[in-house]
């Protein structure tokens, strides 16, 4: 070994790396598988809304009938409403007002006009894009509670990445891009954990990071509210990030500017800006303050400007844009920009999409490797830890692949009805809770393999029901230049492809790999539980 | 391994928030760098949680950082006493 780093601080950094990865593994697993698939999400919600009744392009003048519209019909008095304005990738004018419920939480209503000119208040039930972001930030855990989760994570990812590093450092050298395939798997997994882990170290510290900001920035800045700031640290710190608070409502009524006016007076301030959304506070009062945020020219790496102004007359408030930020928010906006990968174009996404699935590899086979480590290999007698891990981690991390492709698969099928998005995240949930419950009751290397098998199914069958169901062919749909189908469906017979892969290889170990091994067809728990279940995984 | 878990993870929070209070404290108060500073406050709790785990036991390490904490607010409350901040 390397004299530079003591054999007991590789081995407590072992122990550190082996709890912080079990703590975090599994939540980091859906997080970056789903992340993967939100590096896409315009190009998913494409796909979601393919074949439904599309908005045609609108301008400026729809926009304002529809602001006008919804605030003189819809009790939205007092509230914040968007307004996001026809693009080519998002064409037709579109208000969002999320009104809050009396439990607290919030309702989505969406506004269109129809051709006629008349409301159109039926809403969008496309929610798939939205719901694996969700996924992506609160692992399907409900309110702020999966986020702050999420947040802790990232605390325990940290360590894990520093704890990694500090092991992998010894054998830098030696084990830097090997890769020993062979009878040992234990070594297999090693090395390829060992290459993904560092090949995109960088990319994972700035991810633990910036995540960490996203999801418990309040938390983080707390403790030092108390013990060294005495003015309120947020309103000190918001006007270099462009958010002013909103002044207080009169409780006179106001007629607001019209949305041309108001993104006229924002061009002004943000030459070449192109705005993607208009959000209006204390619609109809006299205070009432819109703040445009839009697209600008700027070869900064966060490329957006936000443009505060008073509603009624367009008195700016604040203007916060990439050429005149701060050092510090040109900081928070560069890591923030890394994140959502908002910088670049279709390569730079593809990268964040490879990059995030390999996220996930890690997290898996770091599981797998603790599995492989406590096998006992002169019995057949498994630990019940080993087991245990050994279950979980394939019932929640191919449940999580599996519910994803019924969730694309619901959302499809079920597109007719208005109830669509319940039953997409219904479909999700249930594969996923069954995917857990099934790794548990069968023999893990059986379970596990069905479970694959099952995930490729459902995976290979997006393709079959995009072709069933609409009325145009994939490829026809490209020739027409909306590759978003194409390559969705592609992407699917890929993954597809690779459960099933995954699943042969599995089902080979099983048969003819080293008995004494969770993944031997008949593993069996210090109980006798998997006795009986012994030649199941040869069938 | 757990009580050197607890005591990196938690004790290291007080020692982060000292650490970085004093440098908020000493560097000008400009928002721009007050804001770095906040915004670099994560991986100086990653690194010094990381740290903690190289003291050999969990006495030594929750002494330490009971020490890095304890100098971390004597700077913050001193360089307030003084009046030679204004944050």
């Amino acid at each position: 070994m390397d004299n530079t780093v003591k054999a007991s601080t590789i081995k407590t950094f072992t122990d550190v790396h082996t709890w912080t990865g079990l703590g975090a593994g599994l939540a980091l697993f859906i997080a970056f598988y789903a992340g993967a698939i939100t590096v896409f999400t315009h190009e998913l919600d494409a796909w979601d809304n393919y074949g439904i009744a599309q908005s045609e392009a609108g301008d400026i003048r729809q926009a304002n009938e529809l602001l006008s519209e919804v605030i003189a019909t819809q009790p939205v008095a007092g509230e914040t409403i968007r307004l996001n304005i026809s693009s080519p990738e998002h064409p037709g004018n579109h208000v969002m007002w999320f009104e809050r419920l009396e439990d607290g939480d919030f309702k989505r209503h969406d506004f269109h006009l129809n051709e006629d000119g008349t409301l159109d208040t039926s809403g969008n039930t496309s929610e798939l894009a939205g719901f694996i972001y969700a996924l992506h930030y609160n692992l399907g855990i409900p309110t702020d509670w999966g986020l702050w989760l999420l947040g802790v994570i990232c605390f325990i990812y940290g360590i894990a990445l520093v704890s990694g590093v500090v092991i992998f450092i010894p054998n830098f050298v030696k084990d830097i891009f090997v890769v020993r395939p062979g009878k040992n798997k234990k070594r297999f997994w090693l090395d390829t954990h060992n290459i993904v882990g560092v090949l995109s170290l960088p990319w994972h510290i700035m991810f633990a990071w910036s995540s960490a900001l996203l999801a418990i920035a309040i938390f983080l800045l707390a403790p030092f509210q108390l013990t060294v700031f005495k003015d309120d640290i947020t309103s000190r710190l918001a006007p270099e990030l462009g958010v002013v608070q909103a002044p207080e409502p009169s409780g006179i009524p106001g007629a607001m500017l019209t949305a041309g006016a108001l993104l006229d007076i924002a061009r002004l301030e943000v030459p070449g800006l192109e705005p993607t959304q208009l959000r209006v506070s204390n619609v109809g009062d006299s205070n009432a303050t819109v703040r445009v945020i839009g697209k600008t020219h700027s070869e900064h790496m966060e490329p957006y400007a936000n443009i505060v102004m008073m509603a009624t007359d367009g008195r700016i408030l604040s203007v916060s844009q990439p050429e005149t930020a701060s050092a510090g928010a040109t900081f928070y906006r560069g890591l923030i920009a890394l994140h959502f990968a908002s910088f670049g174009g279709y390569l730079t996404k593809w990268l964040y999409f490879i990059l995030g699935l390999a996220g996930a590899y890690l997290f898996y086979s770091g599981n797998l490797l603790w599995v492989e480590s406590r096998r006992k290999r002169r019995s057949q007698q498994q630990t019940p830890a080993s087991l245990f891990l050994a279950r979980l981690n394939s019932g929640v991390c191919i449940g999580c692949m599996a519910g994803i492709s019924a969730a694309f698969l619901a959302s499809r099928g079920l597109a007719d009805l208005a109830d669509r998005a319940y039953f997409m995240k219904g479909a999700y949930y249930g594969v996923f809770f069954a995917a857990i419950l099934w790794s548990f009751v069968r023999p893990v290397a059986t379970g596990t393999r069905e479970l694959l098998q099952a995930c490729a199914l459902l995976t290979a069958a997006i393709p079959i029901l995009d072709i069933a169901l609409l009325d145009t062919t994939p490829w026809s749909a490209a020739a027409q230049g909306h590759y978003e189908l194409l390559t969705v469906d592609l992407m699917a017979i890929v993954a597809a492809a690779c459960f099933w892969f995954m699943a042969a290889k599995l089902n080979k170990r099983a048969i003819s790999g080293d008995p004494n091994s969770v993944w031997a067809a008949h593993p069996t728990s210090p109980h006798g539980t998997e006795a009986t279940v012994a030649s199941e995984g040869t069938q | 391994m757990l009580a050197r878990s607890l005591v990196a993870t938690l004790l290291s929070i007080p020692a982060t928030v000292a650490v970085v209070g004093a440098l908020l404290v000493i560097v000008p108060a400009y928002n721009s760098l007050i804001m770095s500073l906040l915004l670099i406050a994560f991986p100086i709790w990653v690194l010094i949680a990381s740290a903690a785990f190289m003291i050999p036991t969990p006495a030594r390490s929750a002494a330490a950082l009971i020490t890095v904490s304890l100098i971390g607010f004597g700077v913050i409350a001193s360089v307030k006493y003084l009046g030679w901040t204004t944050l």
